[in-house]
């Protein structure tokens, strides 16, 4: 009987069966009445309790035993009081939905029982019903005296002794006791233990996620020794596959993603975060600090900068950048993610629930949630992202991941290259140089130099021209040359001194100044001077503008023109202007260039001007005529000009093309760097308000920061999100550490002791080992959150070591006894890294920018065409073709579509749980997608090249070492054989089909082997990789 | 082990069929075509007046004004400020700042067609030609003025991302009807407005549901099903020794361990390989007769445009895919109705009319139903400068059209109304969750039972709302 009531309980089963002797509250009632009843009896009593109907609520002890009619009285006067109306005493008689240990006189047994369509409860619109086998229980209940209880996961865990086995000889960690203790209850044996190889590889995907070499499966079999499976654990967990593997769990728990989301789907650069933790994984950081820095490592004392992108964690969500959102709107919504995910990450609540209203199931109210919400919105942040090309919406943290001691050794070679001894041709070239310095020349020959209001122009031998006779109000100077376009980037402008003008001007006022309005340039083909256009200036520079009059305003439509204080300033003047879009190379074309003198300064013009171009941009030109300058007057020593004349004027030679190649690196090097975003608080940023009915702009009460009421208490923490990490991860909180434990039991046996990984609400299913949970969740703790010693019990225990064989006697389809190991497929990103690990291609580099692994060309196209927006897929190339999936980059609007088929999410909301599901899609993957059919053939070359004797049998025996771990049947061989076989004949006739299945793929093999042997190896690797077994961890 | 289920499987039908496998593949349905097939539902709710479902959204919004809601009066009220007129509601971000708001009449000209004298643009001439199919349906309304959350909520009842698109409610439900081919299936097609927006994923995913419910988005090409096709060229009897050898594998191995679920898998991988023969069936349009392409027009021998994925759909219907999904981008007509209107009524009138026409004609358009409309309509205000000829329609949730034809709807009918500016509902305003309610009241469901728990709560498309439209079903 025991056995029976035993698997009803686990399988949540509602087939009629035995009552239990004695009915517990918690493990049968609760469930039945969250269930069926608290949707209109549950925690949302509306504002007075109007919303209990009948005045019943049964989610509270003294709301389940009060008298209704008193209850309905007070919930009408609540009423009466808050209209201003007279308060009633008008109150029926007593009735109570439940008595004690009398089920006659208890009005809910009367209204479960009854036939009548408008008393029975719940009522049949609800879509709701009760089993003759639930009603029966809760008529017992009753019978036995109605005890309440908390609900379970409301309570603080407890250690409790450990349970008595009689098989103790089969017990490897503590684990087993409570597995054992529940298979014996049940007269049940556990399962044989499972093979050494087999352990071997279920433990090694499990925690690092690659399978054991056939070298590691060896040395295990081999290892005799007392401790052999404890010295694999041990191993496992100190390698970095292990932290991976578990990066790769918790960025789907937090939602991690390389873009934005929304519509528009924006790139962003979270990447470092990932990379956190990883790194706090491989060093097994406390799982207390681990979850403290994520929440609030901006506000430890001293925060790192490694501390504030921990705190990335909540700012994973998605943003909008679409215009006309209502930000408000979106940045609540960012605030809400982040309560959800605390609940469903940390609590196993579904605070989602309590967004709009009390929690129909839990004990959790709106406040709560609003309270919650008080910890995660005191950063200033704005609700829409700034549009495209930005990565992320601030505050954020600038993360420089470049390698700043290759940035020294280039800089100091570089420098060292500036500084070398010239010697020869380099030395001639350099002192010629050296004389063009101090010759004033220009790379222009006008042909035409012009004052359109009659000045007289006169050609002085530097190159300058004077205007001198007629001084008119206003004026515009034209020069015209032809030139070949490469020598233009920049235009410059020399205004100078000269004996035609007051104080040698160099403006032609009667102080000496000048205010030029604007300046233009032109271009034509020299053959069509009518085809002229314009071309725009995108930045101005001079040694001196006057105050008021800078000559940057010259790019402007509105400007007050350049001057240059001629008064009192009566030196030589120089500008130059950069010219916005090269001009297409090697072209000659026409060069017109306009002086406008147009300001309402009258006569402000120049009095001598020479002209001339430059290659470089402005800065650089303006840099080189100040040096010039400088080294004409003697004010530059001569390593100083060398220097620049290394950095600037070589560009071809031996010495020229190693200085180009050494700045290229180093810019190249330093452009990596990063914004990622990150919690920053603000305080007073501003006040919480509730929001009625969750609607962004009902703001009701105020709200500050505060923990659900109905959980540990929060008193005596700090109300910030440092408060509530020390608050989650106290010894008093009832839901953090079983949450966690669970997680990790789910990641192990494929489905958690509470199987509602998301929910340890009353809503939730019950766990199958209730001490055990509770047991793993103190050990956890007070072994100082150490992740590594929790896995570690688990994975050495005689649970975890069973054979996975299914088992005739059990009737359990979920394993939810564990009488038979865990067996379950493999998630989508293992399957392909086990792919490429087998074939021993898949990279080992840690961390960095995600990359880009084979997807189908077009996909991204196919969702926007939109200018701006359409980001064309290109996969990587070289090691990063074949890095962890881990690595993969994330596009929410379209996650790479062989993970999607293995159930990856889109990563818009937290997620603890994937499904497993098995399509036709997967099939086609497996068999399709050139990640498969290249690792295939990269497996066969591999094969063939370490034994290029074996027969295809050894070959076969070998693949199945490597791929499921084991030796093959002879039915297997068989079949491969056959595979081979037919292969080979096809192959055989076919080159084209032999070029184009070694051609799958980017890798190129090296020449040497039979290639129709290898095409045929490479089908029979193929084969290998799309098992069931394969995708499966046994 | 299930010794029955062992025998029951159709791996021996795999290995021992041979040259059977074609015949197979080109178009076996399931021996009985039940109206729940592999869903949750283990019987309907309804009678089904649809077995199958195409949704044709116009995503971005077309505007109602100058295609179906004919407002002859606003003629005299052109370029007078609408906010002297009536109460401004909540607009987009990008004209809540404008001063005024000048009325803007439809630059097209309407004329009345068929029996039940529907006023259409003369932007859509062959819709208004079956005009008598159609039951309008002119007092949808939303709630969201920005696309992202509006297409959103269009597609899945919620307005954030994270639930299921309503094809996966159906796949989930009811299951498939056919099994060579998948039974919620995707195509997307660009217009020529180059400012469109984006599509994502999740507009057709499954949300919380098991990821098998998703839609499969078809592709043109040969890979229109991803990796359809063996990258290194096999055929697909070369390639059956791989699929007959996994079989065998997968079969030895699950008498060793006796998991049912490799036998699911063996079962997928044949339906993997019938997909291969199944599915290039489906898209490739050689078996048409030029007759076709009178009607939908020749944009459908172009794989990709709209009217290929019209002919696609179609091929699909015949092929009883249970739902599906076309997107067709580029409504969103900010600076110019005027000027791109009459584009995209050029790229989708012809196929959607041609559509109803030939399901009729072969007999599928009485149990498929067809749905027209976007995530919202357009104001009835220019958004930008006004000119006769020249103007432009901001976001506008609170009226537009959809049209539903087939299945169980009352064709020729009109249901709602609005008021004289087509800015607000007067009459049977209906929102999403009512369209959805209706949409899986006529495939059978009814939308309050089929729910999902996840995270302590049912779940349903409707979320708690939803009111079928009776009086447009027939």
């Amino acid at each position: 009987m025991l056995r029976v009531f035993l698997l009803f309980s686990l399988a949540g089963g509602l087939s009629a069966a035995e009552l239990p002797d004695k009915v517990d509250f918690n493990e049968h009632i609760r469930p039945i009445l969250s269930d069926r009843c608290y949707k209109c009896h549950g925690p949302d009593g509306g504002e007075f309790g109007e919303l209990w109907e009948a005045g019943l609520r049964l989610d509270t002890e003294s709301g389940a035993k009060a008298d209704l009619s008193e209850v309905k009285l007070q919930v009408k006067n609540a009423k009466r009081q808050k209209e201003g109306k007279e308060l009633s005493t008008k109150k029926s008689k007593p009735k109570f939905a439940i008595v004690p240990g009398d089920p006659e006189k208890s009005s809910l047994i009367e209204r479960i029982y009854t036939d009548d369509e408008d008393d029975i409860m719940p009522p049949p619109d609800s879509h709701l019903k009760l089993s003759k086998f639930e009603k029966d229980l809760i008529k017992k209940w009753i019978e036995q005296g109605a005890q309440w209880g908390k609900h379970w996961s409301f309570v603080a865990p407890q250690k409790k002794a450990l349970p008595e086995v009689k098989n103790s000889s089969w017990v490897k960690t503590e684990v087993d006791r409570f597995t054992l203790r529940k298979l014996e209850s049940a007269n049940l044996k556990p399962n044989p233990q499972t093979t050494k190889s087999e352990w071997l590889r279920r433990v090694y995907l499990d925690l690092a996620g690659v399978p054991p070499t056939p070298l590691e499966v060896k040395a295990f079999q081999n290892d005799r020794s007392a401790n052999s499976y404890e010295k694999v654990v041990d191993k496992l967990l100190g390698t970095t596959h292990y932290a991976e593997r578990m990066a790769l769990e918790w960025l789907d728990n937090a939602r991690y993603a390389d873009t934005s989301g929304y519509q528009y789907d924006t790139p962003r650069s979270m990447w470092p975060w990932r990379d956190w933790v990883v790194q706090a994984f491989k060093s097994n950081m406390s799982y207390d600090d681990f979850i403290t820095k994520q929440l609030a490592g901006d506000l430890l004392p001293n925060a790192s900068l490694q501390d504030k992108i921990a705190t990335g964690f909540n700012r994973n969500h998605g943003f909008t950048i679409e215009g006309g959102v209502i930000e408000e709107e979106y940045r609540i919504q960012y605030v809400n993610d982040r309560v959800n995910t605390v609940g469903t990450l940390f609590l196993g609540l579904t605070m989602d629930c309590t967004r709009c209203h009390n929690h129909k199931y839990d004990q959790l109210t709106q406040k709560d949630y609003y309270s919650l919400s008080a910890f995660f919105d005191k950063i200033a942040e704005r609700g829409k992202g700034p549009g495209r090309g930005a990565m992320g919406i601030a505050p954020m943290v600038s993360y420089d991941y470049y390698d700043k001691d290759l940035v020294k050794e280039l800089e100091a070679k570089h420098a060292a290259l500036l500084n070398s001894r010239l010697e020869g041709e380099e030395l001639a070239k350099f002192e010629e140089w050296q004389k063009t310095l101090s010759t004033e020349q220009s790379k222009l020959h006008f042909k035409e130099v012009k004052s359109t209001g009659g000045a007289t122009v006169e050609a002085v031998d530097d190159y300058s021209y004077r205007f001198i006779g007629k001084n008119p109000n206003q004026d515009t100077y034209v020069f015209k040359a032809d030139v070949t376009s490469k020598d233009i980037r920049s235009i410059v402008l020399e205004a100078l001194p000269d004996a035609s003008m007051t104080e040698n001007g160099p403006g032609r006022a009667s102080n000496g100044n000048a205010v030029m309005s604007s300046i233009e340039v032109f271009v034509s083909p020299i053959d069509q001077p009518s085809k002229q256009s314009k071309l725009k200036l995108s930045a101005a520079v001079a040694d001196h503008s006057q105050k008021g009059f800078p000559v940057a305003g010259l790019l402007k439509k509105n400007n007050t023109g350049w001057a240059i204080n001629g008064n009192t300033k009566h030196d030589k003047r120089t500008a130059v202007f950069e010219i916005k879009n090269a001009i297409p190379k090697n072209k000659s074309v026409t060069l017109t260039v306009k002086l406008h003198f147009k300001s309402p300064h009258a006569k402000h013009n120049f009095g001598r001007v020479r002209l001339n171009v430059s290659a470089d941009n402005a800065k650089k030109t303006f840099a080189s005529l100040v040096l010039k300058d400088k080294i004409v007057s003697g004010k530059v020593g001569p390593s100083k000009i060398q220097q620049f004349y290394l950095k600037n004027y070589v560009k071809g030679g031996v010495l020229g093309k190693q200085i180009n190649e050494l700045e290229r690196q180093i810019a190249e090097e330093k452009k990596k760097s990063v914004s990622v975003m990150v919690m920053e608080e603000k305080p007073g940023v501003r006040q919480t308000h509730l929001l009625e009915r969750g609607e962004y702009d009902k703001k009701g009460e105020k709200v500050s920061a505060a923990t659900p009421e109905a959980l540990s208490s929060f008193e005596k923490f700090p109300k910030n999100r440092l408060g509530f990490s020390q608050w989650l991860t106290d010894k008093e909180n009832p839901l953090f550490a079983r949450v966690t434990v669970n997680r990790f039991w789910q990641m192990m046996f494929g489905m958690g002791l509470v199987k509602t990984t998301e929910d340890f609400g009353a809503q939730g299913e019950e766990p199958s080992h209730p001490q055990l949970l509770d047991w793993l969740a103190v050990d956890f703790r007070e072994n100082n959150w150490d992740v590594k010693n929790i896995l570690k019990k688990i994975a050495l225990s005689a649970t975890y070591r069973q054979s996975s064989v299914m088992r005739k006697d059990v009737e359990d389809p979920e394993n939810r006894l564990f009488a038979h190991g865990p067996r379950f497929r493999l998630q989508g990103e293992i399957i392909r890294d086990q792919a490429l690990y087998i074939a021993g291609h898949l990279s080992d580099k840690v961390g960095g920018p995600s990359v880009y692994p084979y997807q189908p060309a077009g996909l991204w196209m196919e969702l926007t065409n939109r200018p701006g927006f359409q980001i064309k897929y290109k996969h990587s190339g070289g090691d990063d073709l074949y890095r962890k999936s881990l690595y993969t980059f994330w596009k929410r609007a379209l996650p790479n579509p062989s993970m999607s088929a293995f159930d990856a999410p889109e990563r818009d909301t937290c997620m603890v749980k994937r499904a497993r599901t098995n399509t036709p899609l997967q099939a086609l993957t497996l068999l399709h997608d050139p990640t498969y059919v290249e690792a295939a053939r990269i497996l066969a070359d591999s094969l063939m090249r370490s034994a290029p004797q074996a027969s295809i049998e050894q070959h076969i025996e070998t693949l199945f070492g490597k791929v499921v771990i084991r030796k093959p049947s002879s039915t297997e061989v068989k079949i491969l054989r056959e595979v081979f076989a037919k292969k080979l004949a096809i192959f055989k006739t076919k080159p084209d089909l032999v070029k184009s299945q070694l051609s799958v793929g980017e890798y190129k093999h090296k020449p040497g082997l039979d290639e129709v042997k290898l095409a045929a190896l490479t089908t029979v690797c193929q084969t290998m990789l799309n098992l069931s077994e394969t995708i499966t961890r046994n | 082990m299930n010794k029955e289920l062992y025998n029951h499987t159709r791996r021996k039908f795999l290995l021992n069929s041979g040259l059977g496998l074609g015949a197979l593949a080109a178009g076996t349905m399931l021996p009985n075509k039940a109206e729940a097939a592999g869903g949750v539902l283990k019987k309907l709710h309804f009678k089904p007046r649809a077995k199958r479902v195409i949704f044709l959204c116009m995503s971005g919004g077309p505007s109602q004004h100058d295609l179906f809601d004919y407002k002859p009066n606003l003629e005299k009220l052109y370029g007078k400020n609408l906010a002297d007129h009536l109460k401004i509601p909540r607009l987009s971000g990008m004209t809540s700042g404008k001063k005024t708001f000048p009325i803007a009449p439809s630059q097209f000209k309407f004329k009345q067609h068929g029996e039940s004298g529907h006023w259409i643009s003369e932007l859509l001439p062959h819709t208004a030609a079956v005009a008598d199919e159609l039951c309008f349906v002119k007092s949808m309304t939303s709630t969201h003025v920005n696309h992202d959350p509006a297409v959103t909520f269009l597609q899945t009842g919620h307005q954030f991302p994270g639930r299921p698109s309503i094809g996966a409610w159906s796949s989930y439900g009811l299951g498939s009807l056919n099994k060579n081919l998948p039974d919620y299936i995707t195509l997307t097609s660009q217009g020529n407005y180059k400012a469109a927006q984006p599509l994502l994923s999740r507009l057709w995913g499954s949300g919380f549901l098991p990821s098998k419910h998703q839609g499969v988005k078809l592709r043109s090409g040969e890979n229109a099903v991803l990796h359809l096709k063996d990258p290194a060229g096999h055929t697909l009897k070369e390639e059956k020794v791989v699929f007959d050898a996994l079989a065998q594998l997968n079969d030895h191995r699950y008498k060793a361990v006796g998991d049912q679920e490799i036998q699911t898998r063996i079962a997928q991988y044949e339906m993997a390989y019938n997909m291969q023969t199944s599915v290039p069936d489906l898209v490739d349009f050689k078996d048409e007769p030029e007759s076709t392409y009178k009607l939908y027009g020749e944009d459908a021998k172009q794989a990709g445009t709209f009217a290929s994925n019209c002919l696609m759909a179609r091929r699909m219907i015949e092929r009883d895919v249970r739902f599906v999904q076309l997107f067709h981008t580029g409504w969103d007509h900010h600076d110019s109705v005027s000027k791109h209107h009459p584009t995209l009524c050029k790229e989708t009138d012809q196929a959607c009319a041609a559509l109803v026409t030939d399901l009729k004609q072969r007999g599928l358009l009485k149990d498929t139903l067809i749905v027209w409309g976007g995530e919202f309509g357009r104001t009835v205000f220019s958004q930008g400068g006004l000119k006769r000829d020249s103007y432009g329609r901001d976001h506008h949730p609170y009226n537009f059209t959809y049209w539903m034809a087939g299945g169980g709807i009352k064709g020729g009918t009109t249901y709602g109304e609005t008021d004289d500016f087509s800015c607000n509902v007067v009459d049977k305003p209906v929102s999403f969750h009512d369209l959805h309610a209706t949409i899986q009241y006529l495939m059978g469901i009814d939308h309050e039972k089929l729910t999902y728990k996840f995270q302590g709560r049912y779940f349903r498309l409707t979320d708690v709302h939803g009111h079928v439209l009776k009086d447009i079903i027939a």
